[in-house]
């Protein structure tokens, strides 16, 4: 009898203690990764991608499992995650920047840079300017020409307020002196749809999606420093046409975990988790899906986070100044 | 692809003939080069692949997989797919686009074995399934409904994919021309059957959906990222529809069933009733007329893209209880609900891919899911998909033919089985449907919130019913509210940009058609109120 | 539970539930029109006006006893309630966050189950099929959740 009692009040003490798992040991069960987009959307479908290889002994040994909480463009699923994960390492979510920076920056948001920690970045997708195949434009000239007669008068749909589309747009305007309406929706394959479907005029969507869907678009512009040799080699810069958009709305995508996570567990994931994006199996998926990669370290991305940080403070007080 | 063609060559006969079939099917479109005269007949030298025996397991596995899946409480159909995906990655293309297919196939069918047996909806598709379905289970008629479900399903999706085979083309583009004002004006349609959908009165009816509109705009506001009625730190990511659903459907009916209290009586009142299949096959094709309205509501709703496959089991139901001499009858165990309702859900299966695959636009979340298990294949879809990848474009809509069969066998086979859940003593089956629903709410973004809203929610509606409101029309509030939002703030800002709000919203062929069918509808709704009302003023003789 | 006629219990129990929910609508308007910025508020404010409006028919027709839907609810139908009422709220706002998804689900099944069973409690072959029903059960659960879809659950003092 005593001796089943002992079992018994071990089984329950090693049930008990889990939260005390030691850093050494990790990761000794799944870990999730909570997407702020819903299933399907271009960040969902790459999280998939990019994280298939965890379970690997060479990377994590266990899987990472995706965890969708999608909501007003991503702030649901940051202001959760900076509020109420755990700090163990078994929950990190995926960033998308300039989106939670510049959302940081115009609301009162639960996470900024400053309570979140980034492990690595797997990959960039500039925004591209689009018009339908049927449109009368044919360059961003043609746009700007005809925006400038009409202020206000041309349509253009992008994934929502605050979001990369939503910066490249702001930059266009504040580049090119005219007034366009900005249309946001619930995503980027709805506002790209938008744009086939001619219910909008234009639209700022990402370069990937676009590229997929080239025949029935015409791509005016790219909002990068250089061209897209791999997918668009034809497709301008803003710069190249002559006006002054950079590449602070290119979307990055990576994974980050909460401030107060162990250091130990942070340094082990920034070692293993670019390894695994630069897999030979996640390379050629994301290359066939059509994904532009960008396999960047924790330093990397801490220096492109505060870059992005400044700017968009910067870019964003100009937009408050117009009065908007 | 043609590697495992070639392993699995010894199977049939019509293997042998699509190994060149792939050759003849490039003779055969060689003179044809624009996307509209896209391939008819095609698919069937197309269906080798699919019968090797790797692929039937695979179909096989998809379809049961994707049964059990859908029947978990807390996954939609979006989630189970989008859960599959990583498995095919290491597939051939074909076959993981089999898998997908079949999967997507049986989730949809697989949330209707909760919703009958145990009144939790897996997805907003079954909710209208849950409502006769639910009631017929209690009856002891649970074997029954899941035949007639399985069986209605089959028709419908089996309807739906040979819309998406032969005029994908023509609906293509049709179905991209919704815009803003016509979606609009669709959720305003689907507001006004709110009224008609709970039969008793259509002020409480009205009244549910109104709070279920409420219920949606809780949260931050879609376009501006604007805090709207957060009172609780729980409510602050909104109110998750998976989570709502299963508050408002299984919650008030744990409580339900233990009304009774400690009473034996209850205990063993009911009889399981095996069902033989052919007279479910039976009774099926006995109502022509429901089964005509849940397919072409299914397919029509599948069509247009942000709509939300999501209403067509209720607006099927609606409609089928508008023409039916039953009418009555709807939401106490009436066949035809089942019948409309399962038609309808399965029927959008295949139209709801039509813009996906020749216009590389998902037309809903599923579609872009599936969007992204045939990217990481490299196969972009678009008008030359046929031609470039035929084999797997066609292996894919094939499976999705099969995989409607596959469904309804194993779905058969199921009902056999899962009639005896409602044998459980009351007890325990309301103990089962609470750990459920707690394990289903939290599952859907690993959120205790989801598990608070969904408590809340369950027990305020128990109270609510009890004074004759209804679960159905105040989800149906829910499901529109977004959209009917976020399509009026679009409409709005292109309307300034254009032309005005009422050129925007109100000309044009399709706005037009729609306020007319708008209209049609308050109308009768009134009407049925009116004839309702002077019969309740008749002496009461008669009831 | 009878059906609903004339009675008084049926009227007030009707015109507390019309009442509540007008008292909502009302709150849900004040807070659409009470605000800087009306833009997020539109919608809002649209529907808002027709709840109050329905409501407000409801609670007329309710203390007129017009309504025809709908039951009484009596009060040995809420004591039997009660406690299912009770340990839900138990399970969902104490038992996880004390004891752990798992566990506070095995306690509450177990509970709800033996409070509604009306076999006798002082049997011990009873009580053996009782654990054995909520331990596999659970036991299934947890290969559903954890083993198959990977669920991330709260932990506590137990999983």
């Amino acid at each position: 009898m005593m001796k089943r009692l002992l079992t018994w009040g071990i089984a329950l003490a090693c049930l008990a203690v889990p939260g005390l798992a030691v850093a050494a040991d990790y990761p000794d069960r799944p870990i999730s990764l909570m997407v702020s987009y819903s299933p399907g959307g271009a960040t969902d479908f790459q999280a998939r991608i990019v994280s298939m290889m965890s379970a690997d002994e060479k990377y994590l040994g266990q899987p990472i499992v995706i965890v969708n909480k999608p909501g007003a463009g991503g702030k649901v699923g940051w202001n959760s995650f900076a509020s109420s994960a755990s700090t163990d390492g078994y929950d990190l979510a995926a960033y998308n920047v300039p989106h939670f920076i510049a959302q940081s920056i115009k609301f009162e948001t639960k996470y900024t840079i400053d309570n979140l920690e980034p492990i690595a970045n797997w990959g960039a997708d500039p925004a591209v300017f689009v018009v339908g195949k049927d449109s009368p434009f044919n360059s961003i000239a043609d746009v700007v020409k005809f925006a400038k007669d009409n202020p206000g008068k041309i349509t253009v749909s992008g994934a929502g307020l605050f979001v990369g589309h939503h910066i490249a747009f702001l930059q266009i305007e504040k580049a090119t002196g005219v007034k366009l309406s900005y249309v946001p929706h619930k995503g980027g394959a709805p506002a790209l749809k938008s744009v086939i479907g001619g219910q909008v005029m234009a639209g700022v969507n990402n370069l990937s999606d676009a590229f997929r869907s080239k025949d029935q678009l015409k791509i005016l512009g790219i909002a990068d420093l250089e061209r897209n040799k791999e997918f668009l080699p034809d497709v301008p810069t803003f710069k190249e046409a002559g006006f002054d958009v950079d590449d602070s709305s290119v979307n990055f995508r990576g994974i980050m975990v909460r401030k107060g996570t162990p250091k130990e567990v942070i340094d082990k994931l920034a070692k293993a988790v670019p390894e695994m994006f630069n897999d030979p199996k996640v390379v050629k998926q994301m290359k066939a899906g059509g994904s532009p990669m960008k396999v960047m370290n924790r330093e990397e991305v801490n220096a492109m986070w505060q870059k992005r940080q400044t700017y968009l403070t910067e870019l964003l007080k100009d937009l408050k100044d117009d009065g908007k | 692809m043609k590697t495992f063609a070639e392993t699995f060559s010894f199977v049939t006969p019509v293997v042998q003939a699509d190994i060149g079939g792939d050759h003849i099917f490039k003779i055969s479109r060689a003179g044809s080069s624009t996307p509209e005269d896209a391939p008819t007949m095609e698919f069937i030298y197309h269906f080798g692949p699919v019968f090797t025996l790797s692929s039937l397991a695979i179909l096989c596995a998809g379809t049961f997989g994707g049964l059990l899946l859908g029947a978990t409480p807390g996954l939609s159909p979006t989630m189970a797919v989008a859960l599959l995906i990583p498995f095919t990655f290491h597939m051939d293309p074909a076959q993981g686009l089999m898998l997908l297919g079949a999967a997507y196939t049986a989730t949809v069918a697989g949330g209707a074995v909760s919703a009958i047996l145990l009144k939790i909806p897996g997805a907003p598709a079954n909710i209208a399934t849950a409502l006769d379905g639910y009631e017929m289970a209690r009856k002891g008629e649970g074997a029954k409904a899941l035949q007639l479900c399985f069986i209605s399903s089959f028709i419908g999706g089996v309807l739906g994919v040979l819309v998406l085979i032969f005029l994908t083309p023509l609906l293509a583009q049709w179905a991209l021309s919704f815009g803003p004002s016509h979606l609009f004006w669709i959720a305003i349609l689907g507001v006004t059957i709110i009224g008609s959908l709970d039969s008793k009165s259509v002020i409480k009816g009205l009244l549910a959906g109104c709070i279920g509109l409420w219920i949606a705009m809780i949260g931050y506001d879609s376009v501006q990222g604007v805090e709207r009625f957060i009172f609780s730190e729980h409510l602050e990511g909104g109110v998750h529809i998976i989570a709502a659903l299963i508050g408002l459907f299984a919650i008030p009916q744990v409580i339900e069933m233990l009304e009774g209290g400690r009473n034996l009586r209850t205990y063993d009142m009911i009889k399981v009733k095996p069902h033989n299949v052919w007279d479910s096959v039976r009774t099926t094709l006995a109502h022509p007329r429901t089964v005509s309205i849940g397919s072409i509501v299914g397919i029509i709703i599948g069509l247009i893209p942000g709509a939300g496959g999501q209403i067509a089991g209720l607006v099927a139901y609606d409609q089928s209880k508008r023409f039916s001499p039953k009418r009555k009858l709807f939401g106490t165990g009436e066949p035809e609900g089942v019948i409309a309702a399962e038609t309808a859900n399965n029927a959008m299966v295949g139209p709801s891919l039509v813009p996906l695959l020749t216009l590389s636009v998902p037309g809903s979340p599923t579609a872009a899911v599936l969007l992204g298990g045939l990217l990481i294949h490299g196969i972009f879809p678009g008008p030359n998909l046929f031609e470039k990848h035929a084999d797997v474009a066609w292996a894919f809509i094939n499976s999705l033919l099969i995989g409607q069969l596959l469904m309804m066998l194993f779905g058969l086979y199921i009902a056999g089985l899962a009639a005896h859940v409602v044998r459980v003593p009351p007890a325990i089956l309301a103990s089962a449907i609470l750990v459920l629903a707690v394990f289903g709410a939290y599952s859907v973004q690993n959120s205790m919130s989801d598990v608070v809203v969904m408590l809340v929610l369950g027990i305020g509606m128990y109270f609510l019913q009890q004074y004759g409101y209804s679960a159905a029309p105040l989800v149906l509030g829910v499901i529109l509210g977004p959209i009917a939002e976020s399509n009026y703030v679009q409409g709005r800002i292109i309307a300034s940009a254009g032309d005005g709000m009422f050129t925007y919203f109100c000309t044009g062929t399709m706005n037009l058609i729609l306020i007319a069918l708008v209209i049609a509808s308050v109308g009768y709704s009134f009407a049925s109120e009116f004839r309702t009302r002077q019969r309740a003023s008749e002496p009461e003789k008669t009831a | 539970m009878s059906n609903i006629d004339d009675s008084t219990a049926g009227r007030t129990q009707q015109t507390v539930a019309a009442g509540v929910i007008l008292a909502l609508s009302i709150w849900v308007a004040y807070v659409s029109f009470d605000v800087d910025d009306p833009q997020p508020y539109l919608f809002p404010r649209l529907f808002s006006v027709v709840m109050v409006v329905l409501a407000a028919v409801a609670l007329v027709r309710a203390l007129r006893g017009a309504n025809r839907t709908g039951t009484v609810m009596g009060g040995r139908q809420f004591a039997r309630i009660v406690p299912v009422l009770a340990l839900m709220l138990l399970y969902v706002f104490v038992l996880i966050p004390l004891l752990g998804f798992y566990t506070a689900a095995a306690v509450s099944f177990l509970a709800v189950y033996t409070v509604y069973d009306p076999q006798s409690h002082l049997s011990a072959a009873v009580w053996l099929k009782r654990l054995t029903i909520t331990v596999g059960f659970i036991a299934v659960i947890y290969v559903v959740f954890a083993l198959g879809l990977k669920v991330q659950t709260p932990r506590a003092l137990f999983i």
